[in-house]
């Protein structure tokens, strides 16, 4: 049994263990309220985001796949908040579902396949639980430097969308065994540049040897396989060899300055120099070239 | 002043010699018993509720309740089946012609058949086995009718004894006050004791932290009005300032005092 002091003691100790609990429970109600109205809010930005897209991949045939055509852009503040954190451009060629990865990864294959390296950018939770994704390839500093892969995207009828990229996926980005990029192991070899087409930033080179270039253009007979082989040969001395790739080259691309310059090299190492310098005035007519003209000069 | 030694008896834990105060949950049973007594056929009937919820108190006023019948109420149990027997048939004026139990059993149906008799047992929970089996014989012999009332939470484990399991009963349920009930008994009883003022401080408020503490107990609301009226006593004579009306502290030291509340 309590006496009335004990008694009044306790009551002041539980009034003030009632008004502390009150108080921590209006502060977590409050709290609580103001983070779900932050929330709310944050919610109602995402609806926003998820609008119709307003930008569209450019399509080259109307029978192209409309199954990734729409593309679901940010809104003006988070497109600026994009900007902020991605300061480099890719080229978008798919957006998904991510229901639909497998697609996404049969396409980025192909790419690889091209010699470009894409990699998956992963967006927003959608409210269907599905999150975005986004295959962008040829991450670069600037615009400009997407030149060549545009034009490889609309040689192979793709669709694309330029977008803002992370820049680091900058490195990642490179070339893969293609014809596009061959490097020789021989000493001679190394100083032989990739192709024009694809510029340096994106292409990686890989070290080939003559025979893998050989077996290459057997398989995939194109301009920049053969001439990196008329290259090789020049370097290694085989002039006839050189002068045989730089015309099989010549007849897959006559425009090309290179195969015409190595064609009228060879025949100058192989004692012709006479044909070789009628070759180049026959170029020089069809297209200005310093090079042909600094070549004449010294012959 | 008022003299809250003397209010406060009047909220005292009894049995007797109270007004029955009747509650919705009162008035529920009252007409399911009714309902029971005159359509089904003699039988056990349980009566199951919380410490304090009134079941006692029920039991008292039986009587008045089902006015057709005669109710031969048993506050304490019997430990031995046989001085129960001989206890009904004592209450029914009769000579015990037999000295075997069984010829008491058989001599008290007899008796008890032609009349209406309603043999109510409080505190069920405490009866033996020996008392359970006479029970079951009895209210076999449909001479009877049944009422045992219990705590509840004892109730499942006699429930669930084969002589009462396999046979008709039927089990009521006591109800506790609810917060309105609080306010309007302890407004009935101070207002017949002439303590209007009084019955004016017990504001809403205050009955509504009464019902929290007692959770509709009718005996620890009688309790914990009890304990303020002696508290607010007390500190009269402690010349203690703050206590000349009902408080919200007065409250929660009554329900300390009378263990509603742990501090």
């Amino acid at each position: 049994m309590y006496s009335f002091e004990e008694l009044e003691q306790k009551c002041k100790r539980y009034r003030l263990k009632r008004g502390l609990l009150a108080f921590f429970a209006i502060f977590l109600f409050v709290g609580g309220g103001y983070f779900l109205v932050q929330n709310i809010s944050f919610d109602q930005k995402l609806i926003k985001q998820l609008k119709p897209p307003t930008q569209k991949y450019h399509t080259f045939s109307s029978s192209s796949s409309s199954s990734f055509t729409s593309l679901a852009l940010s809104s003006a503040p988070q497109k600026k908040r994009l900007k902020a954190k991605k300061r480099c451009f890719g080229v978008q060629v798919m957006y998904v579902h991510e229901n639909y990865l497998p697609q996404l990864l049969k396409r980025k294959a192909e790419i690889k396949k091209l010699g470009i390296a894409c990699h998956i950018v992963y967006g927003r939770l959608l409210s269907n639980n599905q999150r975005q994704l986004f295959l962008v390839c040829a991450t670069k500093r600037r615009k400009k430097e997407l030149t060549p892969v545009i034009a490889l995207f609309k040689q192979h009828h793709i669709e694309y969308v330029i977008v803002r990229d992370s820049c680091k996926y900058l490195s990642k980005t490179f070339i893969a065994q293609t014809s596009t990029s061959t490097h020789l192991q021989s000493s001679s070899a190394s100083s032989i540049k990739t192709p024009s087409l694809l510029t340096d930033n994106i292409i990686k080179t890989k070290e080939m040897t003559l025979e893998q270039l050989q077996r290459l253009y057997r398989v995939r007979k194109n301009y920049e396989v053969a001439i990196k082989i008329a290259q090789a040969y020049y370097h290694k001395g085989a002039y006839e060899a050189a002068r045989e790739w730089a015309r099989k080259a010549n007849r897959l691309n006559r425009e090309k300055e290179e195969a015409w310059i190595l064609y009228a090299k060879a025949l100058h190492k192989l004692h012709q120099t006479k044909k070789a310098k009628q070759l180049l005035k026959i170029f020089l007519d069809y297209k200005e070239s310093k090079e042909a003209k600094e070549l004449l000069k010294k012959w | 002043m008022a003299d809250f030694k003397k209010i406060a008896k009047i909220f005292e834990d009894r049995i007797e010699g109270v007004t029955f105060y009747e509650t919705r949950a009162t008035l529920r049973l009252k007409n399911e018993l009714v309902n029971i007594l005159e359509k089904e056929t003699r039988q056990l009937i349980f009566l199951v509720g919380e410490p304090g919820t009134g079941k006692s108190v029920f039991l008292t006023k039986l009587s008045d309740i089902v006015a057709d019948f005669t109710v031969i109420r048993f506050n304490t149990p019997f430990f031995e089946p046989v001085d129960f027997v001989k206890t009904l048939l004592d209450r029914k004026g009769v000579h015990i012609e037999g000295f075997s139990l069984e010829q008491m059993i058989a001599q008290a149906v007899e008796e008890y058949k032609k009349s209406s008799t309603i043999v109510a047992i409080d505190e069920a929970q405490l009866l033996s086995k020996e008392m359970i089996e006479l029970l079951r014989i009895l209210a076999d012999s449909k001479a009877f009718w049944f009422i045992l009332a219990m705590h509840k939470h004892e109730s499942g484990k006699i429930l669930q004894e084969p002589q009462f399991a396999s046979r008709p009963h039927k089990v009521l349920q006591m109800q506790g006050l609810e917060y309105d009930e609080v306010r309007e008994y302890i407004s009935k009883e101070l207002l017949q004791e002439g303590e209007y003022t009084l019955q004016e401080e017990l504001t809403k408020r205050l009955c509504k932290d009464i019902y929290k503490f007692t959770k509709g107990n009718f005996r620890d609301t009688k309790k914990i009005v009890h304990q303020i009226f002696l508290l607010m006593d007390e500190a009269i004579k402690l010349g203690k300032k703050g206590y000349e009306k009902p408080n919200r502290c007065l409250v929660t030291m009554a329900a300390i005092g009378g263990g509603m509340l742990r501090v």
